[in-house]
């Protein structure tokens, strides 16, 4: 009795919800795009766009972090460019691929560290500070490669970026995944709060009696550590690292954040909005492709 | 002075926030 009803609620909570409006846009772009393009709507189209939204979507979730502080995390993509490239040199210098993917994730985990310190601490506008770190780690990236990419890597790294798990792609899992863990930690954990609190009135957080210093430094490495995986993923896709990896895209994960329903101004946003914005995004990107 | 363009990217970034540093220091001593 109690199942038959489940999909009923569902429904009824989604209708409640911020995101009703914008997965309603979702289903209508959809509509109109499969209208116009016959063969939008085919399983292997499909299959495609999930894979394409779920790179854009992990960045956005980290973003979301970030955002919802009323902050913004501008050196996403150079972050993911240089994870990647981290990732993929360590494995030419003969490092295990595992081994070589915790160094792409410690490599992004301390370019956020270096963000939040710089923010949280020294209080420099995370505007700044984040513009600063596209430019310097674009930079880092040029200087290691010369421009070249990255090749040579084992076929035993390749899977992450290029293999299914139960017919659907495995950057799609690893999307489901992070975007549970996010959804829990933002919904159902202290840090979570304060991380909204933080957004609705940093001042009167910061009188509450919580460390608003460093909930803001961590939430410039989740930004960041989110980059870094999209990075190392990325390097798998495409069996290379290449130097321009990750140019343009925090500009796409701001959107997406934002088309989901994010507040610029903090407080406000869910990651179901941030998945539905990324999809709102890959949905348009791929249906005005002829 | 030559400087490869890698570098310019990087040094850009570089002194983009030591301005926002230095600006900082000068505010908080006026404060």
């Amino acid at each position: 009795m109690e199942t038959s009803k489940l999909p009923l609620r569902l429904a009824r909570s989604l209708a409640r919800g911020r995101e009703s409006a914008i997965l309603l846009a979702l289903v209508l772009i959809m509509a109109v795009i499969t209208v116009f393009a016959p063969n939008f709507m085919t399983g292997e189209n499909l299959y495609l766009i999930s894979r394409q939204i779920s790179f854009v979507a992990i960045v956005a979730i980290g973003e979301l972090f970030v955002i919802l502080t009323g902050g913004i995390d501008l050196s996403v993509g150079s972050v993911m460019g240089l994870a990647g490239v981290a990732a993929a040199g360590a494995m030419k210098f003969g490092f295990d691929p595992v081994l070589a993917i915790l160094f792409g994730l410690i490599v992004g985990l301390a370019v956020g560290a270096i963000n939040g310190a710089l923010i949280a601490y020294v209080r420099i506008a995370p505007f700044i500070v984040t513009l600063a770190m596209l430019s310097f780690a674009r930079g880092l990236i040029l200087i290691l490669t010369e421009g070249w990419p990255i090749t040579q890597i084992p076929k035993s790294f390749l899977p992450i970026g290029q293999s299914d798990f139960l017919a659907l792609p495995i950057p799609l899992w690893i999307m489901l995944l992070a975007a549970v863990i996010a959804w829990f930690v933002l919904t159902k954990t202290a840090f979570g709060r304060r991380t909204y609190a933080i957004g609705g009135n940093e001042q009167a957080t910061f009188l509450s009696g919580i460390n608003v210093k460093a909930i803001t430094f961590r939430l410039y490495m989740i930004s960041s550590l989110c980059a870094a995986l999209v990075g190392v993923i990325l390097v798998a896709r495409f069996n290379s690292a290449q130097a321009d990896t990750g140019t343009g895209w925090e500009l796409d994960a701001i959107a997406a954040a934002v088309i989901g329903g994010t507040s610029l101004m903090g407080g406000a946003g869910s990651v179901l909005g941030v998945l539905i914005g990324a999809a709102i995004m890959g949905v348009i990107r791929n249906g005005l492709v002829p | 002075m030559m400087v490869s363009p890698y570098y310019q990217t990087a040094i850009i970034g570089v002194i983009i926030v030591l301005a926002a540093v230095l600006d900082r220091v000068k505010t908080s001593r006026q404060a």
